[in-house]
């Protein structure tokens, strides 16, 4: 009996010596989860509040637009001050911030300001967002990728500001205006020429910028022989002495991307690629004689079936015609107006003919003409007078009244039977066409 | 032998007690602690005076800085400009919290009990992932979401009343969740004529809020086309066109007769639904009155104040 007890108290001992002893493996961390969490967002927290003169960023919702300079002062209270150039500033408002977490450490702008409004911007389709997941964090560079662009997340670069950061991206607002140029000059074609060391032209290109969210350019390609043009849309970003193409235009063997501002010539110039890139206006014409291809008996009816042409812009969906060249498109955009009506014969109007200038801010504007048809090959506009405002009209009556006239063809744009389409090509400039209905 | 075998036995056990508590002894004692870290009260004067008008008085926060898991996954919003939250709130208290307080028997002891835990502030509309729009949501009964603030302007009437049908729809939600309107006095009167699930839309021509789209709610006995949707619709839809419609303007579209002279179907249909609609206004302002204590009309009347 007591054997039996010595035994069993034995092996109660060993097993609650055992079962209750302390676990001898030393902890991985000194603190528990949460708080090493809290430790990490404190920092990111810190190291964005503590840049003196704030950050700086480009930031490019996708890969098909442009650059946006934001300048960001984060402070202590969990508010951020933001100056950018994106629409003149306008959406820099008051915000809070947030360095918070869900499934990743993440920064939140939690009111309305300049990136939501380019997260909203065109149905969505800029791709821009206002949280950022932290992937990379240092004293002078953060990098960021957006959260719910889980497809193809954007990047964003935060780089420590300098004191001059916040007032150079003020002054950039005016460079858009600038590169878009909406200077009262009777001038419409803007050429992009690319000179060899003897100034040849080895390349002659248009160039076109409308100052909108997008921020992209159209450098548009005709070919003289076929009449065909082709544009390509480059995405930019301005800079304080010109501006970059943030994918380069390639030409041959030749990769241009940035450009520098001559104030006195009004010129932007590049030497990449170890060329003179020039932008200007007039420096080379684009089309020198009458191009067979591009004509049309269309023109011999011109007037008979329809009294009205209208064109459209984009803000009018599918009543846009596509045809119409990115050109037009920027300088109709450019000149505030977003319908042209081409009333002919107007038995209302002593039986003149007129466009009317419908603009963004409702008025409305009037040009009467007369019309020369030269057969089977183009329409030539004569300006006879002007009613109402000629500011930002000049550049489009320059080209509409172009003493070369228009080419004029049919096309199946058109949805409605009824109503048929025609395109009407600039005979000076062809880059410069754009597509009405009849009504 | 045995006195002393009883001796071991029990020196036995309290050996093992002791040996087996002193080598479970914890170093620290076991004491209550908040899960929750204590966050600082916002010395923001707007979270400030949110803090006293809405969660101090009616326990109600408004939410307006940005959120994800307050918006579903398949939807997308913009916050709100941080300067229309406060004008927005302030006429949440005249144009809803006021209208309430004076209609209901209990004055502020009403809202107290069932205004909305949380009121959320979108900047844009929801964006529905299959290219709709919703304008506002309330869940559960305790949260209603506000979209389209960024739109607020003072004089902006079209807003405040297209924002304000909204509150108060989900607002009539609410109640109809606490009070369990009574469905079956709506489905004796317009049983047959709800819309199939995800048809309603089909009544809309041009706007939801064209004649034409009336017009159509109205042969079906509804004051809108949403109001088709179901009888919690129909409620919710009647309730906030009640208070948010002039009198005048409510009696000339979905109670007076029109005249069908000319033998119009369309027309005989419409005065049909309007006699259906004046048998369902009847019972919601009395439903309002004797169940839950609100005089609807005076909720009208200080609404309509509001925009004066």
């Amino acid at each position: 009996m007591l054997r039996n007890i010595k035994i069993n108290s034995l092996l109660f001992l060993l097993l609650a010596v055992f079962a209750c002893s302390d676990d001898d493996v030393q902890p991985l961390f000194e603190q528990d989860s949460d708080t090493r969490v809290n430790i990490l967002l404190e920092s990111y927290r810190e190291t964005l509040i503590n840049s003196e003169f704030g950050w700086k960023t480009v930031y490019q919702p996708g890969t098909n637009f442009g650059g946006n300079n934001i300048y960001l002062k984060f402070n202590e209270d969990k508010t951020v001050d933001i100056v950018s150039d994106v629409l003149g500033g306008q959406n820099d408002l008051e915000t809070t911030f947030r360095v918070g977490i869900s499934q990743f450490p993440e920064l939140v702008f939690e009111n309305y300001t300049t990136f939501h409004a380019l997260f909203e911007a065109q149905n969505f389709n800029l791709g821009a967002e206002f949280e950022f997941i932290f992937e990379e964090v240092s004293e002078d560079r953060i990098k960021f990728r957006s959260k719910t662009d889980i497809s193809n997340p954007t990047e964003i670069i935060f780089e420590k500001a300098t004191a001059e950061d916040q007032e150079n991206i003020e002054n950039l607002r005016a460079f858009y205006d600038q590169l878009q140029d909406d200077t009262n000059t009777l001038r419409f074609i803007r050429n992009l020429v690319v000179l060899d060391d003897a100034n040849n032209i080895l390349y002659n290109r248009t160039f076109t910028y409308v100052d909108d969210l997008e921020r992209t350019a159209g450098v548009t390609d005709f070919n003289s022989e076929t009449g065909e043009i082709s544009t390509e849309i480059l995405p930019i970003s301005i800079t304080t002495t010109g501006f970059n193409f943030l994918a380069p235009l390639i030409l041959g063997d030749l990769s241009i991307s940035s450009f520098i501002y001559d104030q006195d010539l009004g010129t932007y110039t590049s030497t990449d690629s170890g060329v003179t890139t020039i932008i200007g206006y007039d420096l080379a014409p684009v089309a020198t004689a009458i191009i067979p291809e591009l004509a049309s008996p269309d023109v011999n009816s011109f007037g008979v079936d329809f009294s009205t042409y209208s064109y459209f812009d984009e803000s009018f969906g599918s009543s846009f015609l596509n045809q119409t060249s990115e050109n037009f498109k920027n300088l109709a955009k450019a000149s505030d107006v977003f319908r042209i009506d081409m009333v002919l014969d107007d038995p209302n109007f002593s039986n003149q003919s007129y466009f009317i200038f419908n603009m963004n801010d409702g008025s409305l504007n009037f040009a009467t003409f007369t019309r020369e048809v030269i057969a089977n090959e183009r329409v030539v506009f004569t300006f006879s007078q002007f009613f109402g405002d000629t500011d930002g009209l000049i550049n489009i009556f320059a080209l509409l009244f172009s003493t070369d006239g228009f080419y004029m063809t049919q096309t199946d744009e058109s949805r409605f039977a009824s109503n048929p389409s025609y395109k009407f090509t600039s005979v000076i400039a062809p880059n410069l066409n754009f597509s009405v209905y009849g009504l | 032998m045995k006195k002393t075998n009883n001796f071991i036995k029990k020196l036995f056990t309290i050996s093992l007690l002791s040996v087996t508590l002193i080598s479970c002894e914890r170093e620290k004692s076991i004491t209550a602690e908040s899960i929750f870290e204590q966050e600082q009260e916002s010395t923001d004067p707007l979270d400030i005076y949110l803090k006293e008008e809405f969660r101090d008085p009616y326990g109600s926060v408004i939410i307006y800085k940005f959120v994800d898991r307050y918006i579903d996954a398949n939807r997308t919003a913009v916050p709100p400009r941080r300067d229309v939250v406060r004008p927005v709130a302030e006429l949440i208290k005249q144009a809803w919290i006021e209208p309430y307080n004076m209609g209901s028997d209990e004055g502020e002891d009403f809202l107290k009990r069932y205004f909305p835990a949380e009121i959320v502030f979108l900047g844009s509309p929801l964006y529905n992932g299959d290219g709709t729009i919703t304008l506002g949501t309330a869940d559960a009964g305790v949260r209603v979401t506000l979209t389209q603030v960024n739109d607020y302007s003072p004089d902006n009437n079209d807003w405040i009343i297209q924002s304000f049908r909204t509150l108060h729809h989900e607002f009539a939600h609410i109640i109809d969740q606490n009070f369990n309107f009574d469905v079956e006095s709506f489905y004796e009167i317009s049983g047959e004529d709800y819309t199939s699930p995800g048809t309603w839309t089909t009544l809309i021509s041009g706007s939801e809020n064209s004649t034409q789209s009336i017009n159509n709610a109205i042969s079906r006995g509804m004051v809108t086309p949403y109001g088709t949707s179901s009888v919690a619709e129909d409620f919710a839809e009647i309730v906030s066109r009640i208070i948010t419609t002039d009198p005048i303007e409510f009696e000339n579209t979905y109670i007076t007769l029109e005249s069908c002279s000319g033998g119009d179907e369309d027309c005989f249909q419409r005065n049909i639904g309007r006699q259906r609609i004046q048998e369902k206004y009847n019972a919601v302002l009395r439903y309002m009155k004797e169940d839950v204590g609100i005089d609807l009309l005076i909720v009208r009347d200080e609404f309509l104040n509001t925009l004066n």
